[in-house]
């Protein structure tokens, strides 16, 4: 059975696109037909970890959204661009990067419900077994759309008191909307921390299992989402960390 | 020796000569070799020549008890002999090569004849050039506090045992653990008494000047020494051996006083050490590292050399123990980063407020029942 997965972060810049893009890559390399998703409509990230330009995209999810297309049409095979070995297939639906269309997308708006409907004919006509969901930061309605139809939520947080708060809010209004499978993600921890101790805290804190904890790297920064993350670093900790977040978010 | 008559016109005893006398002298110059061992004169011997290493070394030697003791060790560009060359007095010291070594020769024939040449009054100066040179190594040891109480015999006797060391910067005199066998007295420039910590770091614990006694301790207690010394400037210093001095000690006894004295002076200034370092240990006991980094600046930007007061030399003493402080201060704030990560602050209240705004919606409520609609049908497929 297919399952629909949302990566999500109170706050912006925590590191939502590169832990969808990296735990798509993982699912895909382990045979799965992997569909990514970017609903961040209004600062689209995503397509450039998978080193889609504007040139490359044919149709995007605004069109979709404008009644242009179907949502198929807006899937582009990146499977080669990742590197590695993928046995299996993804999918990558962008939003649009042109200016105009995105702020058309905010003067005009759209029928959210599409977006539900988008989600669900995806995933059949491109028979994946996963669809990973890119979120915008905050919880606009169609973020709160995602949320709710998501078989397995991943909220990311930073170890940061601007994150303790949102998060606690998200973490809440989820469990409202009975998601099936809700974990965090601390990313961007200083080395000095001890995991062990921010995992016991953090989980205390939301009642909320850890999926996984990910250290601020300069492997990481370095690589300036200019690439997948495990394909690059296939032995790195980090990337033992995202298939462990990618098993317990599968399970 | 590239230049010859430059490096003559240095010389205190060539001073005085008029320039076309020093170039005829310098011509008169003859090369010798050595082999390892060859004896380049004796002590006792008279003068016959002034020589000028220009490749290998050579040892200056004493008579001992125990045979023959090295007292100096002269290289390259040192010149051998000046003050006995006019007034033919005996050598001091015996010389031996102690590697294959050149020497550029002047006879004292040569010489003379040349001085013979000189107006009177030239005469004069030079021989008073000579007595001084004497009188100059005399000098120095009398502004050692340790000898300077001694009788003239006294220091002639000792005159005769004392060798000359040059030290170029950062070159060590001896390390921590070497045989103590001999008393340092520093003529010109600085050196640093180090030690290493157990993580390798080095840790300064005195800085010492001109007219000052290094390893008198090795000397009387025999074992080997406690520290390092290295030269913080070009330095020179005179050296006795162990057992010349043990044998002067017996000789003359008032030196066992003067040194009593300067190892308590030695005393009085560790305690001052030791007193500043609890006082900052109980700074950083409470918390308050300050002073570190102030020190650290005031240490770095400080000049050596310049006859320093006892509290500035315990300043540069504890400038080890000022980066240690600086170290746990870092760790500290670390630490304190850690804990303040992991206090997460939840406004419980602002919390409930947010959540009721977001889900009290007709949209929340839509939501909330389209979704259970589709994972039942789901689960029902
Ligand atoms: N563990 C990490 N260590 C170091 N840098 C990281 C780490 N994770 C993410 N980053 C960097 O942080 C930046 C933001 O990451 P990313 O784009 O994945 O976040 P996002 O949540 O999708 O941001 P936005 O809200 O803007 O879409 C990127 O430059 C990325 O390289
Ligand atoms: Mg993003």
């Amino acid at each position: 059975m297919s399952k629909i997965i949302s990566v999500h972060s109170f706050r912006g810049g925590t590191g939502k696109s590169n832990s969808t893009a990296n735990i798509a890559t993982i699912l895909a390399s382990r045979g799965m037909r992997v569909g990514v998703i970017d609903t961040d409509i209004q600062s689209p990230g995503i397509h450039i970890l998978f080193g889609l330009t504007e040139e490359d995209m044919h149709h995007s999810l605004n069109d979709y959204l404008w009644n242009k297309c179907q949502i198929e049409d807006c899937a582009h095979e990146v499977t080669h661009k990742v590197g590695g070995d993928i046995k299996g297939k993804i999918f990558l639906i962008p939003s649009s990067i042109k200016p105009g269309e995105i702020a058309r997308v905010l003067r005009e708006g759209y029928d959210v419900g599409l977006l539900n409907d988008g989600f669900q004919d995806l995933v059949d006509a491109m028979n994946l077994d996963v669809l990973m969901i890119d979120t915008h930061p905050g919880l606009n309605e169609e973020t709160l759309l995602s949320i709710a139809i998501s078989d397995a939520l991943a909220i990311i947080m930073r170890p940061d008191s601007q994150d303790y708060q949102g998060t606690s809010v998200t973490v809440e209004v989820a469990r409202k909307l009975g998601v099936p499978r809700m974990v965090l993600i601390v990313n961007k921890v200083p080395q000095v921390f001890d995991t062990e101790d921010i995992r016991k805290r953090v989980e205390s804190a939301y009642n909320c299992k850890v999926a996984g904890i990910l250290p601020h790297s300069d492997e990481m920064m370095s690589l300036a989402s200019s690439g997948i993350f495990s394909t690059h670093y296939p032995e790195h900790d980090i990337t033992r960390t995202y298939n462990q977040i990618a098993d317990i978010l599968m399970s | 020796m590239k230049n010859l008559t430059g490096y003559l016109q240095g010389l205190e005893l060539f001073e005085p000569l008029p320039e076309d006398m020093i170039r005829e002298l310098a011509r008169k110059f003859t090369t010798r070799s050595l082999e390892v061992g060859d004896v380049l004169f004796r002590q006792g011997q008279p003068s016959d020549a002034l020589y000028i290493v220009t490749e290998g070394l050579i040892r200056i030697v004493i008579a001992g008890d125990e045979g023959e003791e090295v007292v100096n060790e002269t290289g390259p560009g040192v010149a051998l002999g000046q003050m006995t060359l006019i007034d033919m007095e005996p050598r001091t010291a015996g010389a031996v090569a102690a590697e294959f070594t050149i020497l550029l020769v002047l006879s004292r024939d040569d010489f003379m004849e040349a001085f013979n040449r000189l107006p009177v009054q030239n005469q004069i100066q030079l021989r008073e050039i000579s007595r001084d040179l004497r009188l100059n190594y005399a000098d120095i040891l009398r502004q050692v506090p340790l000898f300077h109480d001694l009788p003239d015999e006294a220091l002639k006797v000792l005159m005769n045992r004392i060798g000359r060391k040059r030290l170029e910067r950062d070159e060590v005199l001896f390390n921590r653990g070497d045989v103590g066998d001999a008393l340092y007295v520093i003529d010109k420039g600085w050196v640093k008494v180090i030690m290493h910590n157990a993580e390798g770091e080095e840790l300064t614990l005195n800085q010492l000047g001109p007219g000052e006694v290094l390893g008198e301790m090795s000397l009387v207690d025999e074992v080997p020494r406690a520290a390092g010394v290295v030269a913080l400037t070009e330095t020179e210093v005179l050296w006795l051996t162990r057992d010349a001095f043990i044998e002067f000690l017996n000789e003359y006894p008032a030196i066992a006083q003067i040194m009593l004295r300067m190892l308590s002076q030695r005393l009085r200034f560790s305690i001052s050490y030791i007193q500043q370092a609890i006082e900052l240990s109980r700074k950083v006991a409470e918390g308050d590292y300050s002073f570190a980094k102030t020190e650290i600046e005031k240490s770095q930007s400080q000049i050596i050399g310049r006859g320093q007061s006892d509290e500035s030399r315990v300043r540069e003493m504890l400038a080890a123990f000022f980066s240690m402080v600086e170290g746990v201060q870092k760790r500290e704030e670390e630490l304190k980063a850690q804990v303040r990560m992991l206090s997460i602050q939840i406004d419980e209240v602002k919390r409930q407020e947010e959540v009721e705004s977001l889900t009290g919606s007709d949209f929340f409520a839509e939501l909330k029942a389209s979704a259970k609609r589709i994972r039942e049908q789901d689960d029902e497929d």
